[in-house]
């Protein structure tokens, strides 16, 4: 591959899969300085990997895995180190759904709680959960995490039970 | 709110675009890239090849009349250039991958980690005491030829002794420093994420 079908391949990822990349960054970084950062560092990672990808494997899966494993590695940059870097993205939501100003407020505010529930869960937990939330199947949850299926669905299981706890909590403090 | 709802909720979030311009992060991209490769390429250089210069000179001085503990200095220097570039060769092709699955990452990022912590606490043994025995000879060696009176000499023996060890002192204790401070609390955040991933695979 050389390296103007690397970069058309890098193109069409952004195209095709910024929500996926977007999720998980969000899921993991809470600030916006924090995001923008993060964000970056995803970007950097899935092009640096392109040369690894292998077509064998779904180019979802592949990006969750890039996406993930930088979030799991992503350490908090001191505020003066970060000034140096440029914003070279800002994610925007597309409201691509029609309702009420108050419906999409609504919406907008039980999926901000969501996220505070997804980041408030122990790191290899939160990147399940995702995986969960986003549809994936226990196959290609299992590939994504490196598990067998069958363990897949008992984390799974536990795992959902203490979101469901925690929302409830968080419902019953609001 | 049910765990459907959830999913739902989630999957109904609007799509998110990002506003990039595509060129400006291709070409931030690439300096990024090429700047990884520049820093790797000098930390190589600055630790191989500044040793084998270092080395080359004192095997020439001790061949140009110095005397073998020179040459012997300069063996010591090989030695520290020559393990780094073993090490380097062993371990290529075996750090973490990005996209690799979550638990193979971390796995890989655990043994580099191991490794890493592997050398400096024994920073000593390949690194500094070669080269410090090889200074202290020459130091012997250049005292015992001195044609100063033979306190002096002594003097300024053991002044020398005492600065370069101090220096030993000062790299190896930077080096534990990193072990406690960065290197193991990040072991510790691997092993604990490890876990949690192969919690019941076992």
């Amino acid at each position: 591959m050389s390296r103007t079908d690397y970069e058309s391949q890098f193109r069409q990822w952004l195209d095709e899969h910024t929500g996926l990349l977007v999720k998980v960054v969000r899921s993991f970084a809470a600030s916006a300085s924090d995001f923008d950062d993060l964000l970056q560092e995803v970007l950097l990672q899935v092009w640096m990997s392109i040369p690894s990808f292998r077509a064998e494997s779904k180019a979802t899966t592949w990006l969750y895995r890039v996406a993930l494993n930088t979030a799991l590695a992503w350490k908090r940059r001191e505020t003066k180190h970060r000034d140096g870097r440029r914003a070279l993205a800002v994610a925007s939501a597309v409201t691509d759904d029609c309702g009420t100003p108050s419906d999409l407020h609504a919406k907008r505010e039980a999926v901000d709680r969501l996220y505070e529930v997804v980041r408030a869960l122990a790191p290899a937990d939160r990147a399940l959960v995702l995986l969960y939330l986003d549809g994936l199947s226990y196959s290609d949850m299992a590939e994504v995490i490196g598990i067998s299926e069958s363990n897949v669905g008992v984390r799974l299981n536990r795992v959902k039970k203490s979101l469901a706890a925690q929302l409830k909590e968080t419902d019953d403090v609001a | 709110m049910s765990l459907d709802d959830l999913q739902q909720t989630w999957q109904s979030q609007p799509s998110s675009r990002l506003r990039i311009e595509p060129e400006l992060l291709l070409r931030e991209l690439r300096h990024n890239q090429r700047s990884f490769k520049r820093t790797i390429f000098w930390r190589d250089f600055r630790e191989v090849f500044v040793a084998a210069a270092v080395a080359v000179l004192f095997i020439w001085d001790g061949l140009s009349g110095h005397g073998w503990p020179w040459v012997l200095l300069g063996g010591t220097c090989i030695w520290v250039g020559g393990f780094i570039l073993v090490d380097r060769f062993r371990r290529r092709g075996r750090s973490a991958r990005f996209g690799d699955s979550l638990l193979g990452c971390v796995e890989a990022s655990l043994e580099d980690v191991e490794h890493q912590i592997w050398l400096l606490k024994n920073v000593l043994w390949w690194y500094i005491l070669p080269p410090a025995v090889g200074m202290l000879i020459v130091f012997v060696h250049s005292t015992m030829n001195m044609e100063e009176a033979s306190s002096l000499r002594w003097a300024v023996f053991a002044a020398t002794v005492t600065f370069c060890g101090l220096v030993c002192a000062g790299v190896y204790w930077v080096n534990q420093y990193a072990v406690r401070a960065s290197l193991e609390p990040r072991r510790q955040e691997l092993l604990a994420v490890r876990e949690s991933l192969m919690k019941g695979d076992e």
